[in-house]
């Protein structure tokens, strides 16, 4: 692992973990991307590989630190989420409080499970250099074994409709797609570019947001082309003649 | 030429397959009584173990499997070129665990022993061919899916079949049992602060 003290922040933090060998800016983006399952990443260790590497006397020793702090606190809450058991209802739910003989039934039930993946883990160790033969038979056409009930259960999961969320959370609509759709179409009917901030200087965060998301729809259809020339740079909307 | 010997059929079906071969097939496909191929197979095991070969003739997931002997295995995966898989998370254990002692089981019922969310670890482990949906809980709203583990994992595991496992009761001893319990007792009498 090294950390080099002179330029970007992190931008050479590289961490060797089981999981993941390279810079930890890409763990966080393919983190992020969801190619790389949080659950799977050992914050702990992470943490400490980061302070094994830290240089206190680097002159941007602070601002690293705060980038890591600020990125490890995201990669924790983002992975106690994914580990929350879920709702089955879509509502908060209090659970009942248990007793503690009701308590101890699922510790002990828990640590079983436990004692018995460790033993599982080294099974798996013991038994990891062993490979089969590379010959791989072809099925034989008429010697498939098909499970009707299991053809049944694939067809019922693909023809069945997801439950509808609840949407009692959210408020009356009050702006749409088409509307700020068309007024972009309306901005862009001169014929020349149109700056992205001048659209929606007048408007609220939600307009704003929505009609960022009514010029991607808009380019996607191919009815505009969108300009910027840095990252986080103007953006231009231009209509496509 | 003469007739194959009956290890000698056994041992050419077998270097052939790449997952367990059951007796039963073996039987069927070489035309000989059960009993003759336990007999042969027994001759095989001599012949194919760790101290006599580089391939060892190992009882998994209920059939017979020949496989590389694992004082082999670098030379073997540098002449494959292929890395181990990643290995797999304690939470990974804990879910194949699960499933290996109370299953069939739903996805909720694993994230219930375990508590909390075990979907995507389950996700991970379905697409590494360890857990497989066997059927669906009929009994349950909406029928979510049974899981199970696969012949893979018992391959992996070197285990010839469930039965292969320890008892998840002598998994834990009464002197851990009695001191979760202590903890708890104590737990549960500290007095309430505001």
């Amino acid at each position: 692992m090294t950390l080099d003290p002179s330029g970007r922040a992190l931008s050479d933090f590289t961490v060797e973990l089981d999981v993941y060998s390279g810079p930890y800016e890409w763990l966080l983006a393919l983190i992020l991307k969801e190619e790389l399952e949080i659950f799977e990443v050992p914050l702990r260790e992470l943490v400490a590989l980061y302070v094994q590497a830290r240089n206190p006397e680097a002159p941007n020793a602070l601002e690293r630190d705060t980038d890591f702090a600020g990125s490890a606190a995201a990669l924790v809450l983002l992975k106690s989420r994914t580990l929350s058991p879920l709702s089955e209802d879509g509502e908060d739910e209090v659970e009942q409080a248990l007793s503690p003989e009701q308590l101890a039934e699922r510790l002990t039930r828990y640590l079983m499970v436990r004692r018995g993946a460790e033993a599982l883990r080294e099974r798996f160790r013991a038994n990891a250099g062993h490979h089969p033969s590379a010959h791989l038979l072809p099925p034989r056409p008429g010697r498939l074994r098909i499970d009707p009930n299991r053809i049944l259960e694939a067809a019922r999961r693909s023809f069945s409709r997801p439950a509808e969320p609840p949407v009692r959370h959210l408020g009356p609509i009050t702006v749409t797609l088409q509307e700020l759709a068309s007024l972009i179409r309306a901005a862009l009917a001169g014929g020349g570019p149109v700056p992205y901030e001048e659209l929606v200087r007048d408007m609220d965060r939600l307009h704003s947001a929505v009609t960022f998301a009514a010029a991607l729809s808009l380019a996607h259809e191919g009815h505009l082309t969108l300009r910027q020339s840095e990252p986080l740079g103007p953006l231009t909307l231009e209509p496509i003649q | 030429m003469s007739e194959p010997r009956a290890a000698h059929l056994v041992e050419a079906v077998l270097l052939t397959s790449a997952r367990p071969v059951r007796l039963s097939t073996l039987s069927s496909v070489t035309g000989l009584p059960e009993q003759e191929v336990g007999s042969a197979l027994s001759d095989l095991a001599r012949r194919y173990s760790p101290e006599e070969s580089g391939i060892l003739l190992r009882n998994v997931a209920g059939g017979y499997l020949l496989s590389t002997n694992p004082a082999c295995a670098l030379a073997v995966e540098r002449f494959r070129d292929e890395a181990r898989p990643t290995p797999l998370s304690g939470a990974a254990y804990e879910v194949l665990s699960c499933a290996l002692y109370h299953g069939p089981l739903t996805r909720s019922a694993i994230s219930a022993v375990r508590g909390v969310n075990s979907d995507a670890v389950v996700r991970n482990l379905i697409d590494r061919g360890l857990l497989a949906e066997v059927g669906a809980d009929r009994e349950s709203p909406g029928s979510p899916a049974l899981l199970d583990v696969t012949e893979e994992l018992l391959v992996a595991a070197g285990a010839a079949s469930r039965e292969d496992f320890p008892p998840l009761e002598t998994l834990l001893g009464e002197e851990e049992l009695a001191r979760v319990r202590e903890r708890l007792h104590t737990a549960g009498e500290a007095p309430e602060t505001a």
